[in-house]
């Protein structure tokens, strides 16, 4: 779907704006600055704000990546559940290392929460969600997913 | 409504914030994200925490408001405890390189940093005290996100300064309704800066550099340039100075804001080795005649209606960014300091036969807007750079404080008379205001050719973001407004549009009262320095011998010898302009 189609099937309110990024998102793979200021045009806001807004939230992606993305919740059930062993294997696994930006392909990054406090430990493969992420796992969601 | 501040009653009034009624009745609050100029506030520093006796934690003064029967503690050791964590986090993420700071001795932070005493670094160890790996990537990851912008002509940002108290975003949001800031990404990556890391694109007005608490936006540096052709013997160094930096200059070696230090800031230009100070005040004169010319020519040939003044840059820039379809109601006279270059490099250089080209231009203003507009090619007149560098009175004090060279020691010095004699009409462009009341003095002269009896136009005085007034002249009726602050104007320019209001001569002046109130000129400000600037413009223009733009000597001289008359092909070349739709 074109950038236009998405900005014409919602209303140019402010309470849609974070559901367009995410749909743009979806298409795009992240919120360039050209689509920043379509959306900004769109909605009738200054691109400062359209952009601060875009940046505040983990789930927009503001940069060009075009790397897999690996995000593993940091919240505080999620750390309980030894979320940290599970960004160490994925490290292990991947010789990579969480918010290190080197590698060519993957990236690995904590998010806050997502809401799944009680599925947790969280982590996200792109858009997938794996839920109750036991260290051993790691293994087998690299091997199928990545 | 009665509340107790330290156990003394105070009268406080409903719905105003702690912090208020505590400045009101002079019991100081150190914040650093609290600015006059911006309310409400967000409370985003910490610093002005208080207890009180209806909250059980602290509460910050700036955002929390008065209620009955509310009792407030301002200095106690828990508050001083907690301000003085706060202001070691801040510290830790503040770069701390005061020696070498454009703010050094300016600075609040640094101000507070003394008064508390911090001289620990409990958050950010440095270089040797470093135990493990893990400090190392926390520090690293703290000036991950420094960005740095000399791109564009007037304003220098250095994040790695910046305390994220947000007064930038604020007043470029609030006040000029431009937004160019935002509060990007967020926890500890946090950063004040453009969409994209961008260089920056806005009007230039340099407020967020007179707001900023650090030295995080500044002006952009020109002192070198300056200093270069300054120690260069080919070059004839020429200074011109602003109407309103004689006002506030004083300001910047601790005198009262409003003390008059004309002779003083001759004497320092003279002092750092400039060949020729002349006075823009000329140049305002040069610009008042031809819009006066010009708004009679509209008057006559029935518009386009209303005409808006031209001096201020950042306006220019707003109307050609943003509203495109005003274009040809602005004025095409060029602002006094574009005005008053291109003469020096032609008539003052053809009569002293001196080569143009070995002429450097150097302007003393209020103003970063004004950096921009030298750089504009559009407004040269002459064959060379008209003007060559722009200095803000920041810069300028800098320098001196630099070179060690103290205005208070030096005596007072007269502006070189070729192109430095003044009236009071020219001063008077220094506040909001004052470019309405000057061109009034000429244009109801021209008009009704009889001598002005009152020259104080009281209607267009005054605080108010819009002034209108209606102005009978003869039979004619003119309807005039002044604007500043480009929120007002932005209503104006609607309130126009959708013709809810008509005028025939509006000026607008991008910053707070003026130019006095003006991105580049010294820090802190707030209303009541910008009221005791006005003051000092209004009591020397009462004291000036000539008070009318058409009545000095010099201009007379050069549209005598050099120009023919206001409007004349030759002043057309050298003192109008067109503009560009610069819309996105």
């Amino acid at each position: 779907m074109s950038l236009q189609k998405i900005l014409l099937k919602h209303e140019p309110k402010p309470e849609n704006l974070l559901k367009v990024l995410k749909e743009i998102q979806k298409e795009n793979k992240y919120i360039g600055k050209k689509e920043c200021e379509k959306v900004a045009e769109y909605f009738s806001l200054p691109l400062a704000r359209v952009f601060s807004f875009a940046s505040f939230f983990d789930e927009v992606e503001t940069r060009k990546g075009g790397k897999k993305i690996i995000k593993v919740c940091s919240g505080g059930p999620c750390l309980m559940e030894d979320s940290r062993e599970v960004v160490r294997q994925i490290e292990l696994h991947l010789r990579i290392e969480a918010g290190n930006d080197a590698h060519p392909k993957y990236k690995l990054e904590f998010i806050s929460c997502r809401g799944l406090c009680d599925q947790g430990p969280v982590v996200m493969v792109d858009d997938q969600v794996f839920e109750r992420v036991r260290p051993e796992d790691v293994d087998d969601i690299i091997r199928n997913y990545l | 409504m009665q509340i107790k501040i330290n156990k003394k009653s105070y009268q406080a009034d409903e719905g105003e914030t702690i912090l208020s009624a505590c400045k009101r009745n002079k019991i100081r609050i150190p914040a650093l994200c609290a600015h006059p100029n911006l309310s409400p506030s967000e409370g985003v520093c910490r610093m002005c925490l208080v207890e009180t006796n209806q909250t059980r934690g602290l509460v910050p003064a700036c955002a929390q408001i008065v209620s009955r029967g509310l009792e407030v503690f301002t200095e106690t050791e828990k508050i001083n405890k907690a301000r003085k964590i706060n202001l070691e986090l801040l510290w830790a993420d503040h770069a701390g390189k005061c020696a070498s700071c454009r703010r050094n001795r300016r600075c609040e932070l640094q101000n507070l940093a003394e008064e508390f005493k911090i001289d620990e670094f409990k958050f950010v160890p440095r270089r040797k005290e470093l135990e493990n790996k893990d400090e190392l990537d926390l520090l690293k990851d703290n000036w991950e996100h420094t960005v740095l912008d000399e791109k564009n002509q007037s304003i220098a940002r250095d994040s790695q300064y910046c305390i994220e108290c947000r007064r930038c975003v604020r007043i470029c949001r609030d006040m000029q309704t431009v937004e160019a800031y935002g509060v990007n990404y967020r926890s500890s990556k946090t950063n004040v800066g453009t969409p994209y890391e961008i260089p920056l694109d806005c009007i230039f007005c340099g407020q967020c550099s007179a707001v900023c608490p650090t030295a995080a936006i500044t002006e952009k540096d020109d002192i070198e340039k300056f200093e270069k052709v300054l120690a260069d013997p080919k070059k004839m160094v020429i200074v011109q100075t602003a109407p309103s930096v004689r006002f506030t200059f004083s300001e910047e070696f601790g005198e009262a804001p409003g003390t008059f230090w004309e002779g003083k800031l001759v004497a320092v230009l003279k002092e750092l080795g400039c060949d020729k100070v002349f006075d823009t005040v000329l140049g305002a004169d040069f610009t008042i005649v031809e819009e006066a010319h010009e708004l009679i020519k509209r008057l006559k040939n029935g518009g386009p209606f209303p005409m808006f003044t031209s001096c201020c840059p950042s306006w220019i820039l707003y109307v050609e960014k943003y509203y495109s379809q005003f274009i040809p109601n602005l004025s095409s006279c060029k602002s006094p300091q574009q005005m008053l270059a291109p003469l020096v490099k032609t008539y003052y250089a053809e009569s002293e036969k001196i080569n143009p080209a070995q002429t450097v231009s150097v302007s003393i203003m209020p103003c970063t807007s004004k950096k921009y507009e030298a750089q504009r090619p559009e407004l040269n007149g002459s064959d060379h750079k008209d003007v060559d560098i722009v200095l803000t009175i920041r810069e300028l004090a800098r320098l001196l404080r630099k070179k060690k060279i103290d205005p208070r020691k030096l005596k007072e010095k007269k502006y070189d008379p070729a192109l430095g004699i003044s009236t009071g009409a020219g001063l008077l462009f220094a506040q909001s205001g004052g470019v309405m009341e000057a061109a009034l003095r000429t244009a109801v002269e021209k008009i009704t050719g009889e001598e002005l009896g009152k020259m104080e136009f009281e209607m267009v005085r005054g605080e108010a973001g819009i002034r209108c007034a209606e102005i009978e002249i003869n039979d004619l009726k003119l309807k005039i407004a002044v604007v500043h602050e480009i929120r007002n104007v932005k209503k104006l320019l609607e309130d126009i549009k959708a013709s809810r209001a008509s005028y025939d001569f509006v000026e607008v002046m991008a910053c707070p009262n003026g130019c006095i109130g003006g991105g580049g000129q010294p820090v802190p400000v707030n209303q009541n320095i910008r009221n005791a600037r006005i003051k000092g413009i209004l009591k020397r223009d009462k004291g000036m011998p000539l008070r009318k733009s058409h009545e000095n000597p010099v201009l007379k001289k050069i549209y005598k010898e050099f120009l023919g008359q206001p409007g004349s092909e030759k002043a057309e070349e050298l003192l109008h302009t067109k503009y560009i739709n610069r819309k996105k």
